[in-house]
């Protein structure tokens, strides 16, 4: 009886030392066959990964060679060696987009925007795609995002980029209250840079905001009072917006630094604008001049606006329709000579406001009859538009 | 399929040296350490599930190493290459598989049931060495197969390996091999949950307490490894997940519609052309993986190689919108053509991937279709692929659980279960009245061997006490009664059986003619004693209504009739069972 439990427990124990064994023998199976694997995985990893940077080479290489299509194929295998790889899925995303495969490149940056919502990158590519898409208001939406969001490098001017990018994409929409907005808040942000300011002053031409532009332009030549492009863009705006003087100072400035650069001569429209405000000032009868020479510069109006009628009776009197058409003009010169005119205007300012306002009158009628006038005519013409701000 | 015809477990012997320490046999064992197989049983799911995990990343590297070794870092139509390498791979397989590893053919799902059902749980290193090497050259040479099942059937030799040597007994050895296939599929999946379910739904058939823990932490530990080498996430990107729109419902219907056809025809071309080519000569089965290569590799060449291989870079490119539907279509056809070429062939791989291939490419293409003619009602096109998969594994593979969970795991996203129960039911219950023999059944049989159908398994009616019970006409007896009132009513005339309800309220079934023995040798003077004082210390079992049927059936040797006990009030009975009432019952079947 005692024998035999001494060899029951001789066995147990036999069983206890060999289980331990054998696990211990397991564990060093287990480590040795891990670290076999683990060199083998990274001579295999490693492996990818060249071949994920070939192909992402040459896909990056073939995207710049504006070959999209091929570049998907490209970066394709090479994010099936290295699929989380956010750089090469990035490229493959926009060498989809370029290649049209909207949707796809949308999934592809949804997919990459989920890991990293606040991107500023990820999020203008997709407003990209949703403007391609037709989503406006997903576009809108990723375009703030963007602007909002994270970016590498110089985010200051990428967000300013951004901005601009989505003011254009309201003005082409012709949603002209949201750009105002978001110029408002670029011209706000904006930097000490005249080119943004030049670039601003253009989007504010476009939703309608002159006085606004004219701003820009004037704080960018304030900004950089030696850049000619301020000036000759100030210039043409002041001319567009009946600023004649304003006009003329701007663009005479141009002119004059533009000569200092030694980069030829001002734009043809310019030199065309410097020259008709030039005339304008010496033809235009402004409040402010002396009696006389206003008097005087009426009475010439007065001729070259009769004349301008004439011309245009003789132009049209074989059309009963357009000569009955300046009848209204006519009525308005029926007091006979210039010599009577002169005589009761002189010294009566509110003759010579009707006097001034029948010219811009008369102009008016036989441009709509007989179309559009030359020199001083064309100069009257222009200058009834907005008379009182002809010497701004 | 060759299986091994006699088996090797040897731990019933009763002399084993080990380290030259002798060891008694396996009963000795279990009488000398009680509770030693069950201790070690927990530990060892971890060893086997960190071997099965190192080895199916191995195994996946080597795939993929062979992939780009023989058919290029970018194989694309009109190279030759995708023509002659499959077929060389096919041809050096087939040699291999003749002579060196003859059990490696198949897919590996039916190998390892019948290690579980026929083998006692033994699955021979060669076969695994065989499997590893086979397949991975296999599908690396671009048949069109995948390495999950292969993967499964690795996992299960690493644990029948282990469990032999440590010498368990051959109930335990049978019981390892579902366990280490748990871990060869997890780790493989990257999806503990779905390997787990796919076992248990296929190889196990229902779910065994004694063995869930075992699985669980065998698949989480290969998982573990597994993540360890190459991340936690999935084999494909998971787009975006989303249900739109209710109505998008009824294109999920659509899907679940498709799957079930697709699955139907999947299976009749697998049930149709492996036998005919398994029926052909010897000399002839070691060609037809390569001409099976060659005609695989034809597809790539003329334009479609994305269904060389796995495929899951093509499955990932469907999830993103990457094709038009009429490829996608395209694909899910030449899929279904170019896997059953090879799997019939007897070229080593699994179904998986193939079948997920398919019906990512079935979901997509649903998707787009809608996406273009439907604009305003679809949702992600990768949301139908995601569903597709799911509805392929329901229909095809038969394992409707598993691939519900398979796509919640692998997306991540419980907001598309919906759709997928939808679309995964319609495919199930179609391809089921449309094909009512899965297909792993279908090889079994075309195998010449008989293991038991999951799906019947699954479904079968587990049979209660409750269905036998028969009313009380046997007559009653207090346990206080005295021997002399027993002896009178005896008298009276011999009732077949007795129940005698003691005075702890328990009960003590006997026959008439015992009860009249028992009684007959009381001498007159100890006539006043009572019956149960007779009766000693042991009671008739108690059973309830809601009890398995079968616990009933080996107490019938020693009692006559089984008294059924209420659970809320003891000594209340709710009638008896008979042996003759239990047999009734199992032949009527409910």
């Amino acid at each position: 009886m005692i024998n035999q439990e001494f060899e029951t427990r001789l066995v147990r124990r036999r069983l206890i030392v060999r289980d331990s064994i054998f696990f211990l023998m397991l564990a060093v199976v287990c480590i040795a066959l891990f670290f076999v694997t683990l060199f083998l995985f990274r001579s295999f990893s490693s492996h990818r990964v060249d071949l994920a940077k070939r192909w992402y080479d040459r896909g990056a290489r073939d995207l710049s060679a504006h070959l999209p299509a091929q570049a998907v194929t490209d970066l394709q295998t090479a994010l099936a060696y290295a699929p989380e790889e956010r750089s090469y899925q990035l490229l493959l995303a926009e060498a989809l987009s370029d290649v049209g495969n909207t949707a796809e490149a949308y999934s592809y940056f949804m997919n990459l925007w989920e890991v990293e919502p606040g991107s500023g990158l990820l999020n203008l590519q997709l407003a990209r795609l949703s403007a391609k898409m037709g989503r406006a208001d997903d576009a809108v939406h990723s375009y703030r995002a963007s602007i909002y969001g994270t970016w590498e490098g110089d985010g200051t001017v990428r967000r300013r980029e951004v901005r601009l990018e989505l003011i254009r994409y309201l003005l082409d929409r012709q949603d002209y209250a949201k750009a105002q907005a978001e110029l408002l808040i670029a011209a706000g942000n904006a930097s000490e840079d005249t080119s943004a300011r030049l670039q601003l002053a253009k989007l504010m031409l476009e939703t309608g905001d002159d006085n606004a532009a004219l701003a820009q332009y004037e704080k960018a030549i304030h900004l950089q009072p030696s850049d000619w492009r301020a000036y000759e863009a100030a210039g043409q705006l002041a001319f567009r917006m009946g600023h004649y003087s304003t006009a003329r100072r701007y663009l005479e400035d141009a002119a004059r630094r533009h000569a200092m650069t030694n980069d030829g001569s001002l734009s043809t429209v310019s030199s065309r604008m410097l020259s008709q405000s030039a005339r304008i000032l010496q033809i235009f009868p402004g409040a402010d001049l002396p009696a006389n020479q206003r008097l005087a510069r009426i009475v010439g109006a007065i001729q070259t606006a009769q004349n301008r009628l004439k011309a245009c009776h003789a132009q049209v009197a074989n059309n009963a329709t357009s000569v009955a058409a300046l009848q209204p003009a006519d009525a308005l010169w029926n007091n006979g000579h210039v010599g009577s005119v002169i005589n009761k205007l002189r010294g009566d300012l509110q003759q010579q406001d009707a006097a001034i306002q029948n010219i811009f009158q008369t102009e008016k009628i036989t441009q709509e009859v007989c179309g559009e006038p030359n020199g001083d005519d064309q100069l009257l013409l222009l200058t009834s538009r907005s008379p009182e701000g002809v010497l701004k | 399929m060759m299986l091994p015809t006699s088996h090797k477990p040897d731990s019933d012997k009763p002399k084993r040296r080990i380290l030259l320490l002798e060891l008694p046999s396996s009963a000795e064992i279990s009488r000398i350490a009680p509770g030693r197989e069950e201790r070690l049983f927990l530990l060892l799911s971890i060893f086997i599930g960190i071997i099965s995990g190192l080895l199916v990343v191995s195994f996946r590297m080597a795939i993929e190493w062979l992939n780009v070794l023989l058919l290029g870092s970018a194989p694309g139509a009109g190279q030759v290459r995708l023509i002659i390498v499959p077929a060389l791979a096919g041809l050096i397989t087939a040699v291999l598989a003749r002579y060196v590893f003859p059990n490696v053919r198949g897919s590996g799902v039916n190998q390892t049931k019948a290690a579980l059902y026929i083998h006692n749980g033994y699955i021979s290193v060669r076969t695994v060495v065989g499997k590893f090497l086979l397949s991975a050259l296999a599908i690396g040479g671009g048949h069109s197969l995948g390495p999950e099942d292969p993967s499964l059937q690795i996992g299960a030799g690493v644990a029948s390996l282990i469990s032999r040597k440590i010498g368990l007994s051959r109930e335990r050895l049978r019981i390892f091999a579902p366990v280490g296939a748990a871990a060869g599929l997890a780790a493989a999946f990257n999806a503990p949950i779905s390997a787990i379910l796919f076992v248990i739904e296929e190889v196990i058939g229902t779910w065994s307490s004694a063995v869930l823990g075992s699985i669980v932490l065998s698949a989480i530990s290969s998982v573990v490894v597994a993540r360890w080498f190459w991340g936690a996430e999935p084999m494909f990107r998971i787009p975006a997940v989303t249900l739109r729109d209710p109505r998008e419902m009824l294109a999920y219907a659509v899907l679940g519609l498709v799957g079930g056809v697709a699955s139907l025809v999947f299976a009749k071309s697998l049930g149709y052309l492996r036998p005919r080519l398994r029926n052909l000569g010897a000399q002839s089965q070691m060609f037809q993986p390569a001409i099976a290569g060659l005609l695989v590799g034809g597809i790539g060449y003329f334009g479609f190689p994305q269904v060389m291989g796995p495929g899951y870079s093509a499955i990932d490119q469907a999830m993103h919108a990457q094709f038009a539907w009429k490829v996608l279509l395209a694909l899910a056809l030449l899929k279904i053509l170019a896997t059953t070429l090879s799997f019939s062939s007897g070229t080593p791989g699994g179904m998986f991937a193939p079948t997920l291939f398919i019906g990512a490419m079935l979901g997509a293409t649903v998707g787009t279709f809608e996406k273009v003619f439907f604009p305003h009602l679809t949702g992600s096109i990768g949301s139908y692929a995601l569903v597709g998969m799911g509805v392929l594994f329901a229909a095809f593979l038969r394992a409707p659980l598993t691939s519900v969970f398979m796509v919640l795991e692998v997306s991540g996203n419980y907001s598309i279960i919906l759709p997928v129960i939808l679309a995964n039911t319609i495919a199930y219950l179609l391809a089921r009245s449309l094909q009512p023999v899965p297909i792993f059944e279908i090889f079994t049989h075309q195998d010449g061997l008989d293991l038991p159908s999951m799906e019947e398994q699954r479904e079968e009616s587990n049979l209660h006490i409750e269905a036998a019970i028969e009313p009380t006409t046997v007559p009653i007896i207090p346990g206080n009664k005295r021997v002399v009132e027993i002896r009178a009513l005896l008298g009276s005339g011999l009732p077949e059986t007795v129940l005698i309800l003691c005075s702890d309220m328990r009960w003590y079934a006997t026959r008439g003619v015992e009860l009249n023995d028992l009684t007959s040798g009381i001498d007159t003077d100890q006539e006043d004693i009572s019956i149960e004082s007779l009766l000693g210390q042991e009671r008739t079992p108690v059973i309830f209504p809601d009890l398995p049927l079968d616990t009933a059936l080996h107490h019938f040797s020693r009692w006559p009739i089984l008294p059924v006990s209420n659970r809320s009030q003891r000594g209340t009975l709710e009638g008896v069972v008979t042996i003759e009432g239990v047999l009734k019952c199992y032949q009527q079947g409910s």
